[in-house]
């Protein structure tokens, strides 16, 4: 029931598949488009994301965690912006270095997933206005 | 008037030593009564015999031809000019003797009075002093070279003797000290106790092995162990005192730092101890919070989504099923509160974070960690550097270090070549970053990957939370770990830490 496609893909990270299935529900019913990966490996393997679109990802992830993903899509000068989500406290400065806008602490009961990736994708798009 | 041979006869037999008269042929012309005592014989035995009768008998082939010799150039002598004389007694006993020779002119021709003196005990004596005078410079001889400084004192503590070692030790000259006051090598406060080992002492008490304080002449103060014993003369009249000295400063020294670090030793394993079951507790209340926020995140989207679904329909029902979701995240966020509540409480009021000295830290985690690994013979290389501060809670890091130097020590137990390399150095991030690195069989690829998933072990008696807790320990602390191999091909574990400000900027 995707009322109003909007623009902007939303590629989502998490090496749980439930999380990864309910996150995709929550975003496809706010009209994104929803891109899952399992692991980082495979979101660098494939056609990387554009400013306009938003990457939220788990930090604890395999071999390769998300902070150290992030750290390689900036290598690639990827600008999309991200959310990073995490059981993990105190992560801020460090996601901060590595080029994240926003961390998120699971299980984000009292915040609005949708709005902070919203929040995160309309300050990428004016920082990306002339 | 006597005739005045007569008198000469009372005079030889009234002489304390044996007086014995030959003629030129050396018969016994005449002996005196001490003669008879002297050698056994009776007057009437000896008179017109030769004169060898009293003589060994290894000299009676020579003396006829001495004693002529004496007759034909007769003067007053000591006989024997520098040999040592014997006689013989009746009983064949020898015995040493010193004769004085007088000729006599008389009408009958020269005679010979000779007086014999029998210097058995003086022999005796001289033979006891010579004995008693090599026994008392062996005895000097072995005071001197006695590690131990010993001093003798009169009863009133002047100093009478003074070792090598005593000026070695207390760091006086033996001129500078004796027939000084004892007391002088008393550091302040301790004359008392000075004064009442010479009282005890002189009561005939003997003090032995006694520890205690003793000045030296630069002013250090050392530790002693002290015996003391009176000093009796000959008559058994004490007449000074005797002290043996030890300077058992460094002994005491190293037997203090000893315990100091086996106590230090046993405190860190307490703390330790007490940390890792607190970490273990943590790691699970951890471990089952990742494990139940998953689902729970889970839950949260579906419900947002669900809502978010509802809110577009008309249909009343919708409403109630809107109200029921609603109470659904209520529920909800009260597990996910409950899981919060646990992790705070195991994570909350174990992590203090000071600034600690890397080094110092590592060093004691190398002395925990390498307890009872003694025998495998490993070389510790250490590339530290003292300066370097991190800012932690010193016992979990500890337990980050201890836990690492055990798995190194244990994965080369087998190992031919055993190294343990502990480094660190700061990165651009104003982190340090630590390695420890070992010289055992290293990891495999499908170790590698699991290691840090709590429960994973390879070893048989292992639990599986040692690198896990490890791992949280430094995330806990903004750091990150993580194990690759060594040059050497062994395992090299690598985790990083905040670094401390320094101190200046703290203030």
């Amino acid at each position: 029931m995707q009322e109003r496609p909007r623009a902007g893909t939303i590629y989502v990270v998490d090496d749980d598949p439930d999380v990864l299935s309910s996150l995709r529900f929550l975003f496809e019913i706010e009209g994104f488009q929803v891109k899952t990966f399992a692991d980082g490996a495979l979101l660098l393997a494939s056609p990387l994301p554009r400013p306009e679109d938003c990457l939220l990802i788990d930090y604890k992830l395999g071999h390769l965690d998300g902070l150290e993903v992030v750290r390689r899509l900036r290598e690639l000068k990827v600008a999309t912006p991200v959310v990073l989500i995490t059981i993990y406290e105190g992560l801020e400065k460090k996601a901060a270095a590595a080029g994240v806008q926003d961390v998120l602490q699971k299980p984000h009961f009292e915040e609005n997933v949708v709005s902070r990736v919203e929040a995160a994708m309309s300050a990428a798009r004016r920082a990306a206005a002339p | 008037m006597m005739d005045s041979d007569v008198l000469f006869r009372m005079a030889v037999e009234a002489a304390p030593n044996a007086m014995v008269m030959i003629d030129p042929s050396g018969a016994i012309a005449m002996v005196n009564a001490q003669t008879e005592r002297v050698f056994g014989y009776d007057r009437a035995e000896m008179l017109g015999r030769p004169i060898e009768m009293l003589l060994p008998a290894r000299f009676s082939e020579t003396h006829p031809a001495r004693r002529s010799g004496f007759f034909a150039d007769p003067s007053p002598r000591p006989m024997g000019a520098g040999r040592d004389l014997y006689a013989r007694r009746k009983n064949g006993e020898e015995f040493p003797v010193e004769i004085g020779l007088n000729p006599i002119e008389t009408a009958a021709g020269v005679v010979v009075l000779s007086a014999i003196v029998d210097i058995t005990h003086r022999k005796a004596n001289e033979q006891a002093l010579r004995e008693s005078e090599h026994q008392a410079r062996r005895l000097a001889a072995i005071v001197e070279s006695s590690e131990d400084a010993i001093i003798g004192s009169d009863l009133n503590g002047v100093v009478t003797s003074w070792n090598h070692s005593a000026q070695r030790i207390f760091g006086y000259s033996e001129a500078e000290i004796l027939g000084h006051q004892v007391f002088r090598i008393a550091p302040p406060g301790y004359d008392a106790e000075m004064h009442d080992i010479l009282r005890r002492v002189t009561l005939g008490e003997r003090v032995d092995h006694y520890q205690t304080l003793r000045r030296c002449a630069d002013g250090s103060i050392i530790n002693i162990s002290l015996s003391v014993s009176p000093i009796y003369d000959i008559s058994g009249r004490l007449v000074g005192i005797s002290k043996v000295a030890r300077d058992v400063t460094e002994a005491t020294r190293s037997e203090t730092a000893l315990k100091d670090s086996q106590s230090r030793l046993q405190e860190l394993q307490a703390e330790l101890l007490h940390v890792s079951r607190l970490s273990a507790m943590g790691e699970m209340a951890s471990a089952l919070a990742h494990e139940v926020n998953q689902p729970l995140a889970a839950i949260s989207n579906y419900m947002r989504g669900s809502r978010r679904l509802l809110a577009a329909s008309p249909d009343p029902l919708a409403r109630r099923v809107e109200e029921a979701l609603d109470k659904a995240a209520e529920q909800a966020v009260r597990a996910g509160q409950i899981i919060r509540r646990l992790r705070g409480f195991v994570a909350r009021g174990d992590a203090e974070k000071r600034r600690e000295n890397l080094e110092k830290l590592a060093e004691d985690a190398l002395a925990l960690g390498l307890i009872g690994q003694n025998e495998r013979n490993i070389a510790v290389r250490r590339q530290l550097d003292g300066d370097i501060f991190v800012l932690v809670d010193r016992v979990q890091i500890q337990q980050v270090l201890v836990n690492l130097v055990r798995n190194a020590a244990e994965a080369m137990a087998d190992c031919e070549r055993r190294e343990l390399t502990v480094a660190a150095r700061p990165t651009d991030d104003e982190m340090i970053e630590v390695t420890v690195s070992d010289t055992g069989k290293g990891l495999p690829e499908n170790v590698r990957e699991n290691l840090f998933r709590p429960f994973f072990t390879t070893k048989a008696a292992g639990m599986g939370v040692g690198l896990s807790i490890s791992r949280s320990i430094v995330e806990a602390h903004g750091g990150d770990m993580r194990a690759s191999a060594s040059p050497s091909g062994g395992a090299l574990f690598t985790f990083s830490l905040p670094m401390a400000p320094s101190e200046a900027l703290e203030d």
